[in-house]
């Protein structure tokens, strides 16, 4: 009967969610930027090449232009030591670091997910492997993770679908290691989502419906992706909000250890990682990556926290 | 219960031996050796010291000797270590937990590196925590109870600036207005555990994100129990505003943050790298960076080891925590 | 509402911080870099680079080490303050033969350990035999490697005696080609007085074999002349009469397989003893010989055989040797079947000449050790400690012989690896020694206090023996890697100098203005891109050319603000004397090639067009474009990238010359980047394709040091070229005696190896590094070393530095 139902009910449930998620300003706002720089970063540095000549690796032949210059109408956001396009770096760099994020996101969504479900709901002896493993995992230390993968794996030794996905962005040697970056990155990023999901779904498996389900033959499987993984949608999208700027984080952590992105690319990790360094001397080159950054962010979480509250009304705390 | 967490406590050694063992394969696996520089060693000069630190036996026996020196061993008659803990039960010598020494620094043993950064580490890990929990909760608790205020928002937006902003970034910003504008406190170096004019801007840096996050869980944590019948009843029967948030408000209300704090510890303990990079501070975090990109073997798997067992410790606190604070979970 | 309050908020709290920012960038520029006075007590606090990796001076190998060691040990000769020439340290004089083979010391009388004890020529003695030993493992050994026998000591070598109970000379089995290659000090009489070890050194260089027996077999197997000393004689038969019984009744197969093919009437005289003559024996050695030749050992034959761990060591490399051959000689065979290629068919016909099954000296040590006590086995002896070229003469001389003339050999002395380290405290405390509580040192400093990754702090040795000069009481060595971080201290007047090469790109335009702080000075330092000239498509000399030409180095220097731009190999600047002899070289060449002195000078520099015309003559298609630019159409990119190790000043000029070449060439070279420890095997075995970043300070200060880059077939250029020629050319001059005529030689040589263009140079590096004007006696010196005993503080401001780009001259 609850089957039958089902479908019906959730459309309304996203149908609402929608509709209170509208009603929440400070979602929408966040919604609104999330937006602008997602098509910002796509459509951008074509643009600003276009219009300036400044394409985010293009260092000027005139040695004497080759040196960090304050804004001013050609360089908005100023240039870099190398007298490159600020502004330029910032839409690339955002590609480059809304990628790490989105993936490794979806990485620790659908892995840690899955893996922290199916470890709640099976419990015993298979639980306590399951989360043995992950705890051994926290362990381990990624940087030598990193280092080893990007030894290993870096250029022509990269695997299949790393050299596939390489050809797909229009090649390039650079591009591998980025990848690999972001290979590397949602190797570790699904931990945590799966230690919470877990304890969630323990904490379900007992409650009436899912012993309903199971008296009336539902499989495994589905009591799992149907019924308990939706109940903890809430807290999941909390978390995978979180994710984003704790994933952009420790790829610039690696940037500042010298490990992450390939040069000439950058990402807004490594161009703040560069710019703390002159920020006595040339702010600007830290001051703009870094608010763009943290506008992102905010907005990110205004929009998690939204999310979160539109789909689960009950839960409504912030 | 008891049960459980023996039975955790005993798992944590076959699983630190098998997170050492897997870090020991990346290192082997990792391309470059401790002693390769700049100019090429002639082959002659390689053998010598591949011979001196045994790496020329197969490498079944180095790992086997590597586990029988980080665990329990015999002693040879001959051994004259005194790292490790060493004992005799009737004629047989043993010598148990002794990590051998630096493959780059020659003549300091991995025991007395640890030794030696884990209280750096430990000093400014829990001062920092300390410094976020008294800022975190302050904030929290106001915001909370002055609820959709000028006070909330502010507090929430500088929590938020706190959670994006990369501690590389606060840290020299830190020092660039109190060292060299203000000449408050010195720009880096340890100065001793009591050096406290030295610890300051480490500290406070390390503590801004998880300030910021403590607050963000305690304003939540406390809007649900500002609500709750219990906190009525306690306002009803007429005591203080003070009273309540104190004695009855903050038990409720810091449950999330509890459950926080035992990875976020561990992380802490492990994680202060920028930071001891930054402020050139002797901690434990920066030797293992260091130790991992100079090949250093055994100092990588000292600190592995170390960090492993405080990690996978800290994850049961918060299993234990888990099933103290949510009746719901059972552990068979 | 709430959104844009909270946005309201945040925008505020970050205006307000770039506020402070500005205010905090924009404060008065004041004449000194940041706060500027004294320390209270006597101390230097010195920023020295990464941890040293050890107090002991034979086991540390950087430059941070090298600061560090100078306060507390000394040699023979110490750095020069200002030219880092040698000058007289615990050595007063010296005394070169003519031959400048034999150095004669005469050391100072006064020296004490810092524990009281007199130094004296046997502790010199220690030092230089404890750097050699194979135990200690030192990395800078082979610096060392001229001081004769030193080599084969270090690498477990074997000398050789033959049946006259004399050894074999090293001259008598050298292949012709290379004969005279060593020049041994032949002359009737040494410098200083004779000793049975001055015999020994004088006498012509002995015959050095491997260590290792395997290794040694395969030595042995490619000279026929080596191969007749192994050869057994009718003399070896210790006794035939065990021998032949073994042979006879033997079980084994070997006993069988020798039954078989050696001469029956022999061995049946040799069984009964006393008809066995030299005759019969010789018959038997004879035997042996041609079945070594032809291979005895075969793992059926040797299955009941007893044999020694030596032996089974042995056999087991030669399993894992095969091993290896047969999986390269699949993996060509593989590679023939896909293409037919000649060249391949050649590759392998070579591997065959390589098999190494059947090695005839491998057959020579079975036999040895099988019939342990019935043959003679060949009288090897390995080369000890008391056979390198050191000698003490009285307490108070020192000789040192070695293996050619070495005129730079001075130069090298006051490294490191040269300096004393103490016999009895490293007897006593082994590898501890370095400890703080056990360590005992000799230089003007010593050991007060050492804190790994904090400080290492050094205090005037009351028992130095020049101790009225040292001016510091203490040394404080920080160690400390991130340039901001060392910026932030010097400011806030925490510390008093930094090493070189701190003030990163960015911020030399800002520091360089305080001109009494800033040191930039010439060093003996360049750096430079290395190609991988054995492989398509850069081992075509032109695509090389053309990209070296297509680097705008002026440019770069520009944006470095510490480099100047080179075009030659060795640095600019540093070696005067070198520079001239090179300049008449250069114009020989010119009127050879018939250029004009206009064509000459600019043969090499940046020209996009004249890098065009190159491409195109390599046989690219080229389209031109404006300003003399093109873009080479059909460069096959994917096969080249520019490798770098992470660091942020490599990243930069990497990025620079990307986009320069892709400006002017239209070619976009990936960059690629890798930790440090990963890079060096990468860069060193020439995996990398394209173009790597290289750069060499020198060891010592002559250009031979950077020459030697391309010597021999392994070494540090990297670039997988290797031509006999020029090593012929180096040889030849370092054997010339007079100094002019061997810049002359050594010029000729940097001519050939340039022309070859198997590397990109880049720029001359220069000091960069900043120290507080009241820190006096610390010279940008072309390594930035400094003799620490000259270093004070002074307080008196007027007698400040000021300007310290005069500062070589001063004084």
């Amino acid at each position: 009967m609850a089957e039958e139902l089902r479908p019906v009910k959730g459309t309304s449930l996203w149908k609402d969610a929608w509709k209170r998620l509208l009603k929440n300003k400070l979602a929408v706002f966040g919604m609104i930027v999330v937006c602008f720089m997602v098509i910002a970063v796509l459509i951008g540095p074509p643009i600003v090449e276009w219009s300036t000549g400044f394409a985010y690796d293009t260092i000027p032949a005139n040695g004497d232009l080759v040196r960090s210059f304050p804004p001013s109408m050609l360089h908005p956001m100023g240039t870099d030591d190398q007298g490159r396009d600020v502004l330029a770096r910032v839409l690339l760099g955002g590609r480059i670091s809304l990628m790490v994020g989105i993936i490794s996101t979806i990485v620790s969504l659908i892995v840690g997910v899955s893996y922290g479900a199916i470890a709640g709901y099976l419990g015993k002896g298979i639980d306590n492997v399951m989360m043995r493993i992950v705890d051994m995992m926290y362990a381990v230390p990624y940087i030598l993770i990193v280092i080893v993968l990007l030894s290993l794996f870096s250029g022509n030794n990269a695997p299949g679908f790393i050299q596939y996905l390489v050809k797909l962005f229009g090649g390039g040697a650079g591009l591998s290691q980025i990848f690999l970056l972001f290979f590397a990155l949602g190797l570790v990023s699904w931990l945590t989502m799966s230690r919470i999901v877990r304890g969630q779904i323990m904490s379900l498996k007992n409650q009436e419906f899912v012993m309903a389900a199971k008296a009336t033959g539902v499989s495994t499987p589905k009591i799992i992706f149907k019924h308990l993984v939706p109940n903890t949608l809430g807290l999941v999208i909390v978390y995978a909000t979180l994710t984003v700027p704790s994933v952009m984080l420790t790829e610039a952590f690696l940037s500042f250890l010298g490990l992450g992105v390939q040069a000439p690319f950058a990402s807004w990790g490594s161009l703040a990682a560069d710019g703390i360094k002159n920020i006595a001397i040339y702010p600007w080159q830290l001051i703009f990556p870094g608010v763009t950054m943290a506008l992102t962010l905010f907005s990110l979480n205004f929009l998690g926290d939204g999310l979160r509250d539109a789909l689960d009304p009950q839960m409504r705390k912030v | 219960m008891l049960r459980f967490i023996l039975k955790r406590l005993l798992i944590i050694i076959p699983m630190a031996l098998i997170v050492v063992s897997v870090t020991w394969a990346l290192v082997r696996f990792a391309p470059g050796t401790f002693y390769s520089s700049e100019k090429q060693l002639p082959a002659a000069v390689e053998a010598n010291i591949r011979k001196k630190y045994g790496l020329d036996k197969p490498l079944i026996e180095q790992y086997l000797m590597m586990m029988g020196n980080i665990t329990c061993r015999t002693k040879a008659a001959d051994e004259t270590t005194t790292t490790g803990l060493q004992f005799s039960i009737g004629s047989a010598n043993f010598k148990c937990f002794d990590f051998g020494d630096s493959l780059k620094y020659e003549g300091q043993s991995v025991n007395e590196i640890l030794w030696r950064t884990v209280p750096v580490s430990a000093t400014l890990g829990i001062l920092a925590y300390l410094l976020a929990l008294a800022i975190g909760i302050t904030a929290g608790t106001i915001a909370a109870l002055r609820q959709n205020t000028a006070i909330d928002y502010s507090s929430m937006a500088i929590s938020m600036l706190g959670i994006s902003m990369p501690n590389f970034v606060l840290g020299p910003i830190l020092v660039l207005i109190f060292s060299l504008y203000l000449y408050w406190f010195p720009p880096a170096r340890w100065d001793g555990v009591l050096g406290v004019s030295n610890l300051v801007l480490p500290v406070l840096t390390l503590s801004a994100v998880y300030a910021a996050y403590i607050a963000r869980l305690t304003r939540a944590g406390m809007l649900e129990v500002l609500r709750s019948d219990y906190i009525r009843t306690a306002r009803a029967k007429g005591l203080s505003e003070w009273h309540v948030v104190t004695r009855h408000a903050l038990r409720g209300g810091l449950m999330p943050v509890i459950s926080f704090t035992g990875p976020a510890l561990a992380q802490l303990l492990a994680g202060t790298v920028v930071v001891e990079k930054i402020f050139a501070l002797p901690g434990m975090g920066n030797v293992f960076i260091q130790s991992i990109f100079n090949r250093d073997e055994p100092l990588t798997l000292g600190v592995v080891a170390f960090l492993s067992i405080i990690t996978l410790l800290f994850n049961l606190l918060v299993d234990i925590g888990y099933a103290f604070l949510d009746p719901r979970i059972r552990y068979d | 509402m709430r959104g844009s309050i909270i946005f309201k908020i945040q925008l505020a709290a970050l205006i307000l911080l770039s506020l402070v920012l500005a205010g905090c960038m924009t404060s008065a520029k004041s004449r000194y870099f940041g706060k500027t006075s004294p320390p209270n007590a006597n101390v230097l606090r010195y920023i020295s680079g990464s941890e040293p990796e050890s107090l002991d001076p034979q086991i540390g190998t950087g430059q941070p080490e090298a600061r560090v060691y100078m306060a507390l040990y000394e040699g023979l000769v110490e750095y020069d303050p200002k030219t880092m020439e040698p000058r007289p340290e615990l050595a007063t004089n010296w005394e070169i033969s003519p031959d400048a083979v034999e150095y004669l010391f005469h050391l100072r009388k006064d020296a004490k350990w810092s524990n009281g004890d007199p130094i004296t020529a046997n502790d010199f003695v220690f030092s230089f035999r404890r750097g050699f030993a194979p135990e200690t493992a030192s990395r800078n050994a082979n610096l060392g490697y001229y001081i004769k026998y030193a080599e084969p000591y270090n690498n477990h070598s074997v000398f050789m005696k033959g049946p006259d109970g004399n050894f074999y000379i090293a001259k008598d089995f050298a292949p012709e080609a290379e004969n005279g290659a060593a020049v041994a000090p032949d002359k009737a009489t040494p410098i200083g007085t004779e000793t049975e070890t001055s015999k020994m050194l004088r006498a012509p260089a002995k015959l050095t074999l491997n260590g290792d027996t395997f290794k040694r077999a395969r030595e042995i197997q490619g000279n026929e002349k080596l191969k007749g000393v192994f050869k057994f004689n009718a003399r070896d038969f210790k006794n035939p009469i065990a021998f032949t019984g073994k042979v006879i009744n033997g079980k084994d197969g070997l006993s069988q397989f020798l039954r078989e093919n050696l001469s029956k009437e022999a061995l049946e005289h040799c069984i009964q003893g006393a008809s066995c003559d030299d005759a019969h024996k010789q018959v038997l050695a004879d035997g042996l010989n041609k079945l070594m030749e032809s291979g005895i050992y075969d793992e059926q034959r040797f299955a009941g055989v007893t044999l020694s761990k030596d032996s089974q060591t042995l056999l087991a490399n030669l399993a894992k040797e095969n091993k290896k051959r047969a999986d390269e000689a699949k993996a060509i065979d593989d590679d023939i079947a896909q293409t037919d290629d000649a060249a391949k068919k050649e590759e392998k016909a070579k591997l065959k000449k390589k098999q190494i099954a059947n090695l005839f000296y491998l057959n020579r040590f079975l036999l040895e050790d099988v019939f342990k006590d019935d043959l003679a086995a060949a009288d090897l002896i390995t080369v000890e400690a008391k056979d390198i070229g050191v000698e003490a003469i009285d307490d108070y001389t020192l000789r040192i012989t070695l293996t050619q003339p070495a005129p730079y050999f001075m130069s090298l002395l006051p490294h490191q690896f040269f300096r004393l380290v103490p016999q009895k405290a490293i007897e006593k405390f082994g590898k501890n020694w370095v400890r703080p509580e056990n360590i005992v040192t000799c230089g003007p400093f010593k050991v007060k206090t050492h804190r790994p990754y904090d400080t290492l702090e050094v205090v005037r040795d009351p028992n130095y023996w020049d101790a009225a000069t040292v001016k510091l009481d203490e040394i404080d060595f920080y160690p400390l890697e991130e340039n901001t971080t060392m910026l932030n201290l010097y400011k806030s007047g925490s510390v008093d100098a930094l090493y070189n090469h701190t003030v990163p790109a960015s911020w030399v335009a800002e520091v360089s203005r305080y001109t009494d702080e800033y040191l930039k000075h010439p060093e003996v330092a360049m750096e430079y891109y290395s190609i991988a000239s054995k492989k398509p498509p850069m081992d075509n000399v032109y695509v090389r050319k053309a990209f070296s030409r297509a680097v705008d180095r002026e440019a770069i220097a520009k944006f470095r603000g510490t480099v100047t731009p080179l075009l030659d190999f060795t640095p600019e600047g540093i070696f005067p004397a070198y520079e001239e002899a090179r300049k008449k070289i250069y114009e020989e060449a010119r009127v050879k090639r018939g250029m004009s002195p206009e064509e000459w000078t600019h043969r090499n520099d940046f020209n996009p067009e004249k890098a065009c015309a190159l491409m195109a003559e390599a046989g690219y298609k080229v389209t031109k474009g404006e300003g003399g630019r093109c873009t080479v159409e059909n460069f096959p990119v994917e096969k080249i990238n520019i490798t770098y190790n992470t660091l942020e000043s490599n990243r930069q000029i990497a990025e620079m010359i990307q986009s320069q070449w892709k400006q002017n060439l239209g070619i976009t070279v990936p960059l690629k980047n890798m930790e440090w420890k990963t890079f060096l095997p990468y860069r060193s075995g020439v995996q990398y394709e394209g173009f790597t970043r290289n750069a060499w300070s020198g060891d010592y200060m002559d250009p031979f040091t950077f020459l030697n880059l391309f010597y021999s077939e392994q070494n540090d250029g990297a670039t997988g070229w290797h031509d006999q020629k020029y090593d012929d050319m180096l040889d030849n001059a370092n054997k010339t005696l007079d100094p002019q005529k061997r810049f002359e030689l050594l010029a000729q040589a940097e001519l050939y190896v340039m022309d070859q263009q198997i590397v990109i140079p880049l720029q001359t590096q220069s000091t960069n590094w900043i120290k507080k004007p009241y820190v006096k006696g610390m010279y940008p010196n072309p390594g930035t070393l400094f003799p620490w005993k000259f270093v004070y503080i002074e307080r008196d401001t007027a007698k400040w530095d000021q300007d310290v780009a005069n500062i070589m001259k001063a004084e």
